[in-house]
Order: C-alpha cells, then sequence, then structure tokens
C-alpha cells in the first residue's frame, strides 16, 4: 500500500470573533487509492467537560482543494472531516493552547449495508453505530472509531474505510454483533444481509492467544451464580451450563443473559483454566470481560527436612485442590516422598493446592496452602521433630486415653497413653497446641486449649504433662418407658459444648477431666432427645443425672414459590434454642418437608436454601400438639446481594429476623458441580436473600448488631471486621 | 481375564463379577436417600456432590437435584444401603437416566459412566474397608 501526503498549507480562520490561541495544522494522508477522495469540510465540534453546560456545538470549516488545513481552535474539539466517497476517522485535539499538527489518514470509503430482523417484532431501532477497527492481522493501524450508519426502515447503511475490519454493530437496548476480517475494496457496497437483534444482555471476552493454542477446542462455559427473582432465576436455569467455542480470533460471547451473577471459565485440555468470576449482570447491556488465560499446565516440587521420618521411614505427602472460591478441596494424590525428602507431581493446573505431610502413623504433622503459578511452584517444608514425653491424668489419678495435639493450619497428631498414662511422640513444632482427649475405651471426649510444648534449656525432650480438672460427671440415660438407653450426652458451659460422652447399653455414663461448676446436659439418640439438664459437676461423690429421652416430635411444613409452585430439593437447615447443633432436612418432589425438634422446643429458627431462588430466613413458633398445622413458606419475593467482608480472624456473624439467631455459615450453598463458589468468596461471604431487614451481629446473644435493609436488587456490604468491631476500650471479644 | 469379587457394605453381601483390569463404574456424585414426610413408600435422592468435570456434572446433574426415578422406574431404595448397592453394580460405559424433579416440571439426565478413576478407586476401597469394620 502506497502512501502520499500532499502538503499545501493553507490558514483557515474561520471562527471568527472567538479568541485565537493554539493553531493546529490537519494533514491528510491518502491510504490505497484515496488521493481521489474529495474532502468537502471540516466540522469542529466542541468537547464540553460532562460537568457543563455546553452550548457552543460545531463550526463547519470548509476545505476547498487542500489536502492540509491550518484551524485555530480554542478548546478540545473533535474534529469530523466530510468527504465524497472517502471515509477518515474523527479526530480529537485535546491540547488547544499548543499549536499542533495532526496526521489524518483519508481511506477510500466502502459501504456495509443489511436488514434488520427482530425477533420479538419490537420496534426498530432508530440509531444504529458501528465501532470499527482495524483487523490486527491486516490493517492494525486503524484505530478503534465509531460511525453512524444510516438506518430507513429495516435497512441500514454504515460508510467504512475500505480495509480489513472489524466491526461490532450497536443499537441501543439491543446485544451488539460482532463481524471480524472484513475484507472490503474501495467503494465496494456489501450487503451482509439479515442481521438479527436480540435484546437483553450479553457477556463478551476474549480467550488469551498463545503460541499453537487449539482455539477450536477451547470451551468457554457460563456458570450462574447467587440468584435473582423467580422470574430470572428459571432463565438463568436454562443459560446453566451454557458453552459456546471462541471464534479464530479468540473472542466470544453469550446472548440473552438473564440479570444474575455468573462465572465465565475457559478450558482446554491441557491447560489450567482462564476463570472470570462473579460478574454482575444488571442491564440488559453488554459485559465485556477481561482476557481468560490459559496457560500450561504446571508442576509442584515439595521439598521435606529432615528427609525421613521417625526409623528412616517416608514422609507421605497429600496433595489437595482447593476448589475455586470455594471451602471444599478435591484430592489429587497421597504418595510416599522420596528418600531425599523431594516429591513432585507434574501436569497440575495453576490454582490454590493444600500440601500435607503425614508421618509413618498417619498424622498430619504441617499442612500449608500453596499457589500454584503458571511457572509452577516449590515448597520447602522445614519439620523440627519434637521429641516429647509426658503424662495424662485427671485430677489427682493418671488416665489412659488417646491424645490428639492440634495446630493452627490443620496439623494432627494422635499419640496413644500406656495404661499408666504415660505418653511419647514427636510433634513437628514447638509451641501452643490444642489438644483433644478421648477416654481408652472412646466413651467420652474432652478438649484442653493452649497447651505449651517446649524444650528445657540443655534438654532434648520437651516433657508435655496434661493434667486435666478433677470433675466428673455421671448419669443415667431412660427411654420414655423408663428403660435404660444408649446415647450421646452433650456437656454445655455458658450456651457452648465443651465434651461429649457415651451412654452404654446399661444407659449409665461418666466422664472426668472437666472443671468443677454448672454444666449443661443433653441426651441425643435416633429420634430423640432430651430436654436440657442442669448440672453441678464436683470433684467428689458426683450427683447422678437422669436424663429421659423424648421421643422428637415431627413438624411438617412445604415450600413454595410466590406464585404457589412446590421446591423440591431445598436443605432446610434450622435451629431451636439450646438445641444440639443444626439439623438439615430437604424438601421432597411435593416441597414437602419435616423437623425433628424436642418436645420442648416452640421457636425454630430455619434458612432454606433452594435451587434457584434467594435464601430465606425466618423464625416459625411450632405448637406442642403432634398434629399441628404444617408451616407453609414462600420463597422469592425479591432479592438483594448481602455481601460480610471478613477474614479468618474474625469469628462467624449470626443473623437475626426478629427471632432466635442463625450463624451465617448456615447460608453457604454445597459446591455445585463446577466447584463454583457458593456463597464464599476470598473476602468473605456473599448470598442472594430475600429482601428484608436483618439484623448481623457479632455473637449469638445479640451484642453488637447492625440492622441491614436488603431492598429487591439492592447490595449491602457490611464489613464484619470494622462495623461490627467493640466499641468501648477494653471490650473482650475479637471482634 | 474375568474374576469375582465380593463386595460387603454395612450388612448386605452381594456378589459382582469384574474385569480385574478395569477399575468399577464411576458416576462422580454424592447422594443421600430421603423418603417423603407423607407417604414413606416414596424416596428419593438427593444429590449433594458432584466431582468437578465427572460424568455426572458433564451430563448436566446439578447440586441439589431431587431423583424420583432411575431409568424410568421410581426410586424404591429400602434404605441408603440398597442404594449403595445399586450404584456399586454399575459398569464402565453403562447409560442410566435420572428423572429429576424440578418446580413445574420434570427432566431427564442420562449420565455414562466412566471408569473409577484412581484416587477415587482408593476412597472407595477406603470406605469399603470402613463398611467391613462396622459390619
Amino acid at each position: 500500500m502506497q502512501t502520499k501526503r500532499l502538503v499545501l498549507p493553507i490558514l483557515i480562520c474561520m471562527l471568527a470573533g472567538r479568541t485565537l490561541a493554539g493553531t493546529v495544522a490537519v494533514s491528510l494522508v491518502p491510504q490505497r487509492s484515496a488521493q481521489s477522495c474529495r474532502i468537502r469540510q471540516i466540522v469542529v465540534e466542541a468537547l464540553c467537560p460532562s460537568s457543563e453546560r455546553c452550548d457552543v456545538v460545531a463550526h463547519t470549516v470548509p476545505v476547498p482543494s487542500s489536502p492540509t488545513a491550518v484551524l485555530s481552535i480554542d478548546q478540545p474539539s473533535r474534529l469530523v472531516i466530510v468527504s465524497d466517497g472517502c471515509w477518515v476517522a474523527p479526530v480529537t485535539v485535546t491540547n488547544a493552547a499548543a499549536a499542533t499538527q495532526v496526521e489524518v489518514p483519508v481511506w477510500p470509503g466502502a459501504h456495509l449495508r443489511g436488514s434488520l430482523t427482530n425477533p420479538s417484532h419490537a420496534d426498530l431501532p432508530k440509531r444504529l453505530t458501528a465501532r470499527l477497527q482495524g483487523a490486527p492481522r491486516f490493517t492494525p493501524e486503524i484505530s478503534p472509531a465509531d460511525v453512524t450508519c444510516g438506518v430507513d426502515g429495516r435497512r441500514f447503511d454504515c460508510l467504512v474505510p475500505s480495509a480489513a475490519l472489524d466491526v461490532r454493530v450497536s443499537a441501543d437496548g439491543y446485544a451488539p454483533i460482532y463481524l471480524w476480517d472484513m475484507h472490503l475494496d474501495p467503494g465496494e457496497q456489501r450487503d451482509i444481509g439479515s442481521v438479527e437483534l436480540r435484546r437483553g444482555a450479553s457477556i463478551v471476552g476474549w480467550v488469551a492467544p498463545a503460541p499453537g493454542l487449539a482455539l477450536r477446542k477451547v470451551a468457554v462455559e457460563l456458570i450462574p451464580r447467587g440468584f435473582g427473582s423467580p422470574e430470572e432465576s428459571k432463565m438463568r436455569e436454562a443459560a446453566r451450563g451454557t458453552k459456546t467455542t471462541p471464534n479464530n480470533r479468540g473472542f466470544f460471547e453469550f446472548h440473552q443473559v438473564p440479570a444474575g451473577t455468573y462465572d465465565v471459565v475457559a478450558r482446554l485440555a491441557g491447560h489450567s483454566p482462564g476463570r472470570r468470576t462473579g460478574l454482575r449482570v444488571d442491564d440488559p447491556s453488554e459485559y465485556a470481560i477481561e482476557r481468560l488465560v490459559l496457560s500450561p499446565l504446571t508442576r509442584i516440587e515439595v521439598a521435606v527436612d529432615p528427609p525421613v521420618g521417625p526409623e528412616d521411614k517416608p514422609w507421605t505427602i497429600v496433595l489437595d485442590r482447593q476448589e475455586p472460591l470455594s471451602p471444599f478441596v478435591t484430592s489429587l494424590a497421597r504418595e510416599s516422598a522420596r528418600p531425599d525428602g523431594r516429591w513432585i507431581r507434574e501436569n497440575l493446573e495453576a490454582g490454590p493446592y493444600i500440601v500435607s505431610v503425614l508421618d509413618p502413623l498417619g498424622s498430619t504433622l504441617q499442612r500449608k496452602t500453596v499457589n500454584v503459578t503458571p511457572e509452577g511452584a516449590s515448597l520447602d517444608i522445614r519439620l523440627d521433630q519434637v521429641v516429647i514425653r509426658g503424662t495424662l491424668s485427671a485430677g489427682a489419678e493418671r488416665m489412659a486415653g488417646f491424645v490428639t495435639f492440634e495446630g493452627t493450619g490443620g496439623s494432627s497428631i494422635r499419640i496413644r497413653t500406656n495404661d499408666q498414662g504415660i505418653f511419647s511422640g514427636m510433634l513437628p513444632r514447638e509451641g501452643k497446641w490444642n489438644v483433644k482427649i478421648k477416654s481408652l475405651d472412646s466413651r467420652f471426649y474432652v478438649n484442653r486449649r493452649d497447651i505449651e510444648v517446649h524444650r528445657r534449656e540443655g534438654e532434648s525432650i520437651a516433657v508435655v504433662d496434661i493434667n486435666l480438672p478433677g470433675g466428673r460427671i455421671k448419669g443415667i440415660v431412660l427411654d420414655e418407658r423408663g428403660k435404660p438407653s444408649t446415647a450421646d450426652i452433650i456437656v454445655y458451659r455458658d450456651g457452648h459444648p465443651m465434651a461429649d460422652i457415651a451412654a452404654v447399653e446399661d444407659g449409665t455414663f461418666e466422664m472426668t477431666g472437666i472443671e468443677s461448676g454448672e454444666a449443661s446436659l443433653r441426651a441425643v439418640s435416633h429420634g430423640a432427645e432430651s430436654d436440657v439438664v442442669a448440672y453441678q459437676v464436683t470433684q467428689v461423690a458426683p450427683p447422678v443425672a437422669q436424663l429421659m429421652l423424648r421421643k422428637l416430635r415431627s413438624v411438617k411444613g412445604w415450600l413454595t414459590t410466590s406464585d404457589g409452585l412446590p421446591v423440591p430439593g431445598a436443605l432446610v437447615r434450622y435451629f431451636a434454642a439450646a438445641t444440639v447443633g443444626r439439623k438439615e432436612t430437604v424438601t421432597d418432589l411435593s416441597g414437602e418437608f419435616a423437623l425433628d425438634v424436642g418436645a420442648d422446643i416452640g421457636v425454630i429458627a430455619l434458612a432454606v436454601l433452594a435451587p434457584s431462588l434467594p435464601i430465606k430466613v425466618a423464625t416459625v413458633v411450632v405448637t406442642a400438639e403432634e398434629r399441628s398445622e404444617p408451616i407453609h413458606l414462600s420463597i422469592g419475593r425479591g432479592a438483594g446481594a448481602l455481601r460480610m467482608l471478613m477474614d479468618r480472624d474474625v469469628p462467624t456473624p449470626w443473623l437475626q429476623t426478629g427471632g432466635l439467631p442463625i450463624p451465617a455459615t448456615a447460608l453457604i450453598y454445597p459446591p455445585d458441580g463446577s466447584g463454583a463458589p457458593r456463597g464464599v468468596r476470598p473476602d468473605g461471604l456473599q448470598f442472594e436473600m430475600e429482601s428484608g431487614s436483618y439484623s448481623i451481629c457479632a455473637d449469638p446473644r445479640g451484642t453488637r448488631c447492625r440492622l441491614v435493609h436488603l431492598a429487591p436488587g439492592s447490595e449491602q456490604v457490611i464489613d464484619i471486621r470494622s462495623d461490627l468491631a467493640p466499641q468501648a476500650k477494653g471490650e473482650k471479644g475479637r471482634l | 481375564m474375568r474374576a469375582i469379587r465380593i463386595l460387603i457394605v454395612g450388612s448386605a453381601l452381594w456378589v459382582t463379577s469384574a474385569v480385574w483390569a478395569a477399575n468399577p463404574g464411576w458416576l462422580g456424585f454424592g447422594y443421600t436417600v430421603h423418603r417423603s414426610p407423607n407417604d414413606a413408600r416414596i424416596t428419593f435422592l438427593f444429590v449433594r456432590q458432584l466431582v468437578p468435570g465427572g460424568p455426572a456434572a458433564r451430563a448436566g446433574l446439578h447440586v441439589q437435584d431431587v431423583i424420583s426415578a432411575i431409568d424410568g422406574r421410581p426410586v424404591r431404595f429400602a434404605d441408603a444401603s440398597a442404594a449403595l448397592a445399586f450404584f456399586q453394580k454399575v459398569r464402565p460405559r453403562q447409560a442410566i437416566v435420572f428423572t429429576v424433579v424440578q418446580p413445574k416440571v420434570s427432566k431427564s439426565v442420562r449420565v455414562v459412566a466412566a471408569e473409577m478413576p484412581p484416587e477415587q478407586l482408593r476412597r472407595w476401597k477406603e470406605n469399603e474397608d470402613l463398611a467391613k469394620q462396622s459390619h
């Protein structure tokens, strides 16, 4: 292609009456055969700051015969060069105060024509815009430019440069249409036929090209997350698992995307997926996402020091993949390290992984999260091998049992004492450990926090004597007929479970190793629970508690959408005051469900997690009668997004809707088939909830709460780390 | 070469034939068995977990799907062990059609079993061992 510049400066000062400021020399540079073009005029459009009203719109500057014009311009302007049969990109002059030279390529023109079709027979658009740029392989010098096309009924006509082009045709309220690598000759009038306009939002993006990348084999998937209104949810359900393939340029698009939140994932065998997560689609417009990068599979190398464990036995390496933005992991490998302490795994997708080192007995000595980048990752793990020796006792008596040392980060080392309560073993580090103690007959468990493990100066062995308090609990569990029954007994103190005892066949239970003082006991068995019973823990002659199991009541209910359709497959999680943890049931084919509640329970807090519907949180009152009216729950009366920003060190916040509190973790959905997030984000939790008012509290007692009004379609963000932090100096608590 | 493998899970005992060289059939989803609260004869499977990229996930089964029928027959498992027994007989490349109930509509999802991956096979054997111990 030959480029010829014609220089014939003519000074034109047509802006009479205006302050003469900077001058702009516009040199017209013909491209291809554009020398024959005739430039008719230059329209100078003043660019006004968006914050100001701008009365001056445009001035027209005739250009009789010259390819170069020198203009006097006193403010930022846009120059539109009008010609016969040519196309010139508009020029923006921003620095009007200085003399400026601008070279403007002049391309021979061509026409893109076609007819619009609209499947919904809605009004055809009155205005059509074509954004064009040169196809990178052929005419990269053509920068992106917008062209307004003529529209006459269904017909449209766009004047474009005769070159190799990429064109994006768009109209208000419709998804844009992309035309790639359009090769147009000078003066050509290309009819591209019918163009189907589709309303609704669209998502477009690129898969990052890489040398040799087989784009045809790339699958790009649109995965819905979160939930919108019931109608949106039905549409989004239909969009579930929508896949497409990028074109040979790496471009992909999804049309008619219903409102909601999505993940876009590009996959190719032998490569790590490229992801864009949490894309929120609200308006019926186009959402362009950043490039999805597909990187080759990579590797991780682990080196353990010392290279082998006790008795020269190899360490075991466990590799788990942390599913993207999810609390769940997928186990990938469980293999012995080599005698030199090294372990390598090839062909891994880039992303977060968890590496655990196990000793020959299967205890987890160290557990680390590592981000494997496309370049790979290497992990050096140093194990101190702290030899420990100690005794386990409760009160003044030695105790036989199992001692499990649990450290932050997932270490878990289980050691059995001998019959005299003496134990020895090895820990991977000194410092504080939480310890779980289980009696040798497995009849009770008790937890101790912050046990210090340190070697004294000059000694190679750390002495760890664990002295449990001497408080004792005794009792018997009876069924409704007064016969002894097996059961689990939960010991509560200050509302928190702190020990677990098993009642054996004769109904008796007994434990030691707990502080003296007030406690509460509840027995739990299949289909039956006892009331919560107050108990006085003593070291000598503990009282014998009698726990009477009572059959759980079945409280029935049914779940429908707001328009009355039954909702099968919903998880119903429910809590009652002083109950034993969280319970869960599932709605059946007809949306019906049954809750098992204790005889003394009158109020239940519910969290309903239905597929493709917002989360419902409610408090219901249940009557004492077995044959009470079923609970009817209606779900989906508008939804908003509730975000709770938090980190590892912040305890779980609690939600209230006027009744009992529910921990926010009860709102986490199980992971879906793609491992996609279901409420858990790197910066905390996010849920699509029914609109309404919620109290977000720092604890279940309702201290330090913040009221959140969630309107339909809105998003409320609460930073648990700061919004629920203690205000008073010296107040206890980690929030 | 064909051989006879005896699987013992819970209190159930059955015999399946298996090719030693091939792993068992694998569908790639976890489930629980439920009864309708108003009609104990009606049972259904509730999909709890899906292995990303596994046969069930690829076929379009979703977490929280309610499965009312298998190969056109209503789900009528006496208990979880019976369901386990059914799925342990599935062979690689065997196709199973699940009827999934959603609000207002039902749909069919055809899942073709794959050969169980080594890691899944390891876990499966661990579960088998646990079941033997509890038995």
